[in-house]
């Protein structure tokens, strides 16, 4: 019995979801979780029965995508950790699932979205050879290719033009990536310029409004005077800023230490 | 996967694998050969005995060295002949077992003993493991992998039914040749489960040299099937012997080295692997796990920034290995992207197989600000169009964010001057007057001494040398008592004798 209404279920969520209605599709994916985890197959394991294997991976697939567009990142997060298994072992869940490189990706650019450059090189070693062949996962690891590199006005362009995302949960993103870069380019800014005038701040920040170029001004802390930005200088003499005295004393106490317990 | 992992770095030369008895060229008949083949293993017995007895890890540590020697030299027949030097009688379990895998069952002499399914007194467990050992080596380099497998569990299941300190370093060896032989069969990941539980047992047991030998061997499966995190977990999480035998360490050492290269650690990655090359023995039987273990040095020295030394490339043990290593190094060097680009499409397919492709896609960076900082310390002042087109990067607006990012991370000392669109280097600042040599010279005081510590750690005394001390210091005692009880004695004498005097 309760695998009939399993499956209505399951139907339903599928029609809710490409009906785009995502509250409804929040409202039902818990309950399907639970019956998931009643027929055990949750968690996939070798004695699982394979085809409903296929179903539960469908529907937590689902469950990410609805994450993605609420908006919601602890949830897609923990939906992606719930489908780790299910991917490890895709050679036996038929068929193939064609979600699987979509939310690799998203996942990969959510780590990029919020610097996490460790996790994010780390789960790209899992996938070797398939970043420069697939379209999805190609754009997380340009980006975060211009990223490091320092040529933000790719970035720029790869995130807000339509043509360049592949998929439009990518778009979602791009607020957030956007808010990266100008931060980014903000800081290098302050050491490489010694000031800047407005008409060229506001292009390389790539603000379309005076208005938003003032406001971010402010917020950096930058002052203006006569059209041109100037950024606060840091003191880099380093004989006016004094010895360290700390770390040398703590250095030499640790030499005589040691030398003491030379016998 | 990089192969060179799988050599032992230890004992064996993985190159001469012996595919048949009869290629040993010696002018001496094939009976003789066998003969001191086994006059050899029963030599290694004697060891062993002495080994259990005394409780004195050394020898089976020498046996095991002799393992590579005898690997190249086993045919079935003197296996045969060892499993009746070793076993009293052909139904002991271990001995059927061996007997059964060469194929010779019942071609040895049929004592028929009463009691064949309790292991006899007579046979020593390191012994019965050690023939195992033998044999797990022999089908391994018969390839014969079907038949290693299955051995294998059988071998496995008798080996866990002792209990004994003393076979820790056999043991250790056995679950070696017992991962491998599943990694070549490709059931790696159904592997962990029975590993992770050894591994408990192990370190409740304070059995350091299976210990360790199993930290390692999870670590290879976990990078085997790239799951870095779980990789990293274990290492966070288990605690590495550091008592056990240098080549495991070693091993350990590297491995922990392309977890944390991975994960972005350099410096770390790269204090991991100094110490793996240090520890790993020097001779040509290593130099599978030397070249792997400076292949990912380069790597990670490239990624640091700094440009490894020429000197390594040339020594005849690492020339082949490393050429296209080297190739890589001299396109970082100049610091052009092209040439980067088109080094990682001719040597793609080597990298790949090391599974150093990944972090030398990183190095693309590096590549860009080694020019960038080339350019900024030859000219004064250069308009970004020029910096544009010697870097063969694709618009000058790319270029302007491209350096403007390298000012801040502190590549290059210099300001960028917008409306005329150049860069301008900032005068050199002479560096006796920061801090750098302070901090150079503190790097390498503290290695200094932390060698030093090392060097005192490892100190080892000769084993009986304090006995006779002891002895010696009993007999000074004796004498000291004697002389302190004659002085007693003789004082009461002489005071007898005084005061009789008075």
């Amino acid at each position: 019995m309760p695998q009939k209404s399993f499956e209505t279920r399951a139907r339903e969520l599928a029609s809710a979801f490409a009906a785009k209605d995502y509250e409804r599709c929040s409202h039902l994916l818990p309950q399907l979780k639970v019956t998931l985890s009643q027929l055990n197959i949750l968690v996939p394991l070798l004695s699982s029965d394979l085809e409903l294997l296929a179903v539960a991976r469908d529907i937590l697939e689902i469950g990410a995508l609805t994450a993605i567009f609420l908006r919601d990142d602890l949830l897609f997060s923990r939906y992606i950790a719930q489908l780790s298994p299910f991917y490890a072992m895709k050679d036996k869940i038929q068929p193939p699932s064609s979600n699987e490189k979509k939310l690799i990706a998203l996942r990969l650019l959510l780590l990029l979205s919020k610097n996490d450059i460790a996790e994010f090189h780390t789960e790209l070693e899992t996938l070797e050879d398939e970043a420069d062949k697939d379209v999805y996962i190609r754009y997380p690891v340009m980006l975060e290719r211009w990223l490091m590199e320092g040529s933000y006005d790719k970035v720029w362009k790869a995130t807000t033009q339509r043509s360049e995302v592949p998929a439009e949960e990518f778009a979602i993103f791009a607020v957030i990536l956007v808010d990266t870069i100008r931060s980014e380019i903000a800081t290098c800014s302050e050491k490489a310029y010694p000031s800047l005038p407005l008409m060229n701040a506001k292009h390389l920040l790539f603000f379309t409004e005076d208005a938003d170029l003032l406001e971010f001004i402010d917020q950096r802390g930058w002052s203006t005077k006569d059209g041109r930005i100037y950024f606060p200088q840091e003191n880099t003499d380093p004989l006016e800023s004094g010895l360290p005295m700390e770390n040398i004393i703590e250095n030499t106490l640790g030499y005589a230490r040691e030398l003491e317990t030379i016998v | 996967m990089p192969a060179p992992e799988s050599k032992e770095p230890k004992v064996d030369n993985k190159d001469e694998k012996m595919t048949d008895a009869d290629t040993v060229q010696k002018p001496k008949s094939p009976e003789e050969i066998a003969a001191l083949v086994l006059n050899d293993i029963k030599q290694n017995f004697g060891f062993l005995d002495k080994a259990a007895g005394n409780f004195e890890p050394r020898f089976s540590m020498r046996v095991l060295r002799g393992l590579g020697n005898l690997r190249r030299r086993l045919t079935p027949d003197i296996l045969v002949s060892t499993v009746d030097a070793a076993y009293p009688s052909p139904s002991h379990k271990s001995a059927a077992l061996i007997l059964k895998y060469l194929g010779k069952e019942g071609s040895t002499m049929e004592i028929d003993e009463s009691s064949s399914d309790s292991s006899t007194p007579v046979v020593l467990p390191e012994i019965d493991i050690y023939v195992l050992v033998l044999l797990q080596v022999y089908l391994l380099d018969q390839g014969d992998l079907v038949k290693l497998n299955s051995f294998n569990d059988e071998a496995i299941t008798i080996l866990r039914g002792y209990n004994r300190r003393t076979l820790d370093a056999l043991a250790a060896k056995m679950w070696f040749y017992y991962a491998y032989g599943k990694e070549l069969n490709k059931q790696v990941v159904e592997l962990r489960p029975l590993l992770l539980a050894v591994l408990r047992t192990s370190t409740l047991r304070h059995d350091t040299e299976t210990r360790a030998m199993l930290t390692t061997l999870l670590l290879r499966n976990y990078l085997h099937t790239q799951a870095i995190s779980q990789a990293h977990q274990l290492v966070l999480k288990a605690d590495f012997p550091e008592a056990a035998a240098t080549s495991v360490v070693a091993r350990y050492l590297y491995y922990v080295g392309r977890i944390k290269a991975i994960q972005l650690d350099y410096s770390a990655a790269n204090e991991s692997l100094i110490g793996a090359i240090r520890k790993a023995p020097q001779t040509s039987y290593a130099a599978g796990f030397l070249q792997a273990a400076h292949k990912l040095k380069v790597i990670i020295e490239l990624l640091m920034g700094d440009i490894p030394e020429r000197s390594w490339f040339r020594e005849p043990m690492y020339e082949k290995a490393l050429s296209p290593y080297m190739d890589l190094v001299k396109a970082v060097r100049i610091g052009e992207v092209p040439q980067f680009s088109d080094t990682i499409e001719k040597y793609g397919a080597v990298f790949k197989k090391d599974g150093t492709y990944m972090l030398i896609l990183r190095l693309r960076q590096n590549v860009i600000k080694t020019g960038i900082r080339m350019m900024s310390l030859s000219y004064s002042k250069i308009s970004l169009r020029d910096i544009c087109i010697r870097l063969h990067l694709d618009s000058e607006e790319s270029a302007e964010y491209i350096v403007a990012k390298a000012i801040r991370d502190g590549v290059i000392e210099a300001t960028i001057d917008h409306e005329k669109g150049f860069m301008q280097s900032k005068e050199i600042l002479d560096i006796y007057s920061t801090q750098e040599p302070n901090m150079a010279f503190h790097e390498r005081i503290k290695f200094c001494i932390s060698l030093h510590n090392e060097s005192v750690k490892a100190m080892r005394y000769p084993m009986n040398q304090h006995r006779v001390e002891l002895k010696n210091v009993e007999e000074a005692r004796e004498r000291e008592k004697e002389l302190a009880s004659e002085i007693q004695e003789g004082d009461m004498e002489d005071d007898d004798g005084d005061f009789d005097g008075l």
